[in-house]
C-alpha cells in the first residue's frame, strides 16, 4: 500500500498541475492540458482497482481479485450501454 | 479561470473528503446558482468527485483508513443498480427521485447524528503492524490516536441490498451517491465511520470515472472549466482528508449528519 500511497500523492501532484495548466494557458495549450488532466484522473481510480486487483492475485486472495476484475467490467460495461 | 468556480470546488471538495459524500452533490447546485448551465454542471461535480478522490487518497492510505477490498465490493452492487438505474432513467420523475434521495440523506443525517459514543473499541494487543485491512475478509484495523481499533463488516447482506438501491436511486437521478453510501457502511454495516467515509470516497472516484467517460463521449465537458473545479477538487480534498484524520469518529459522525441535513435541504429545493 505504501507504492499506493506514493504513486497517489504524485498523482495527485501532476493532476494539480495539469488542471492549474488547464484553466490558466491560453489557446491549444491550455486545451490540451484540459483534456490532458480530465484523462488522467478519469485514469486514476480505475487503474487502482486494476492494481489492487493484481495485487490481490498474487497474494492469492482470488476471489477479492474477482470481485475488481467484476468491477473493471460493470464499469465498462455500463459506460458502453450508456454510450450508445 | 473563473475564481468562483475555483473556490466552490475548494470547499464542496473538503465538505466531501471529510464526510466521504462527494462534493459533487452540494458543487452542482451552487455552480447552476452562480450562472453555470445546468447541463455544463453535472460533468463538472464528477470532474470535482474524482479529482477530490484522488488527491484524499494518499493521505486516507497512509491513515490505513481505505479498505478496499470493502470499497470494491460494494461498489459491485452499487455499480450494478446504478447501470440498471440509468437504463431505466424515465421511469420516475426527476422531482420524485430528487424528493426520496432527499427524505434518504435526511433520515440517515438524523439517525446517525442521533446515536452517541464509539461502536468500535480500541484493543490493548494490536499495534501499528496490525494497520490495515485483513486478506480474504471485509475487516481490518485503523489507528486512532494512538490506539488500534478493529472491526468486521456486518450485515453484509442488508448493506449489499443497500448499495444496490442506492446505485439505482443514484443511476436514476444522476447522483454519486456518496451521500448514501457513507451512512449505509457506517450505520448499517457497521464500519467506523472514519473507515466507511474513507472508503466510500476511494469508490466515488470510481463512479465518477465512468460517468465522466460517458460524458465526454456525448461531448459535454466543458473542458477550460473542468481544469479549474479539478484544481480546486485537488486543494479541496486534500485539505478535507487532513481535517478527517485530525477528527474524532463521532466529531466526523457530527459534521457527516449535518452535511446531510443540508444535502437534504439542497435536494428538497431543487425538486
Amino acid at each position: 500500500m505504501r507504492g499506493m500511497q506514493h504513486v497517489l500523492q504524485v498523482a495527485a501532484v501532476v493532476a494539480f498541475v495539469g488542471a492549474a495548466a488547464g484553466a490558466l494557458l491560453p489557446g491549444r495549450p491550455g486545451r490540451v492540458a484540459a483534456i490532458a488532466v480530465v484523462a488522467f484522473i478519469v485514469a486514476v481510480p480505475l487503474l487502482r482497482v486494476l492494481s489492487l486487483g493484481v495485487h490481490w492475485l498474487r497474494l492469492g486472495d482470488r476471489r477479492f481479485a474477482g470481485v475488481a476484475f467484476g468491477l473493471l467490467l460493470i464499469v465498462a460495461a455500463g459506460s458502453l450501454i450508456a454510450a450508445l | 479561470m473563473n475564481l468562483v468556480d475555483f473556490a466552490l470546488a475548494v470547499v464542496t471538495s473538503a465538505v466531501g473528503a471529510v464526510g466521504g459524500l462527494g462534493g459533487a452533490v452540494l458543487l452542482v447546485p451552487l455552480l447552476v446558482l452562480t450562472g453555470t448551465p445546468a447541463r455544463a454542471a453535472a460533468p463538472l461535480g464528477l470532474v470535482s468527485v474524482a479529482a477530490g478522490s484522488t488527491a484524499a487518497g494518499a493521505r486516507q492510505l497512509q491513515g490505513g483508513l481505505v479498505n478496499h477490498r470493502l470499497g470494491i465490493t460494494t461498489e459491485v452492487f452499487a455499480s450494478t443498480g446504478a447501470i440498471v438505474g440509468a437504463l431505466a432513467s424515465g421511469l420516475a420523475s426527476d422531482r420524485f427521485l430528487k424528493l426520496v434521495l432527499a427524505a434518504v440523506a435526511l433520515s440517515a443525517g438524523v439517525f446517525g447524528g442521533r446515536r452517541k459514543g464509539i461502536r468500535n473499541l480500541p484493543q490493548a494487543n494490536l499495534s501499528l503492524d496490525d494497520v490495515g485491512e485483513h486478506v480474504g475478509a471485509l475487516s481490518g484495523v485503523y489507528q486512532l490516536d494512538d490506539e488500534f481499533v478493529p472491526y468486521q463488516a456486518a450485515r453484509f447482506r442488508v448493506g449489499a441490498a443497500l448499495f444496490t438501491l442506492s446505485g439505482l436511486i443514484a443511476g436514476l437521478a444522476g447522483a454519486s451517491g456518496g451521500f448514501v453510501k457513507t451512512p449505509a457502511t457506517s450505520e448499517v454495516m457497521h464500519v467506523p465511520v472514519r473507515v466507511a467515509a474513507a472508503t466510500t470516497t476511494f469508490t466515488i472516484g470510481i463512479t465518477s470515472a465512468a460517468g465522466l467517460i460517458v460524458f465526454a463521449l456525448q461531448g459535454r465537458l466543458d473542458l477550460r472549466a473542468c481544469a479549474t473545479v479539478c484544481a480546486g477538487a485537488i486543494i479541496g480534498g486534500n485539505a478535507g482528508a487532513q481535517l478527517q484524520s485530525r477528527l474524532s469518529p463521532p466529531q466526523v459522525r457530527t459534521f457527516l449528519s449535518s452535511a446531510l441535513v443540508v444535502v437534504a435541504v439542497v435536494l428538497a429545493l431543487r425538486a
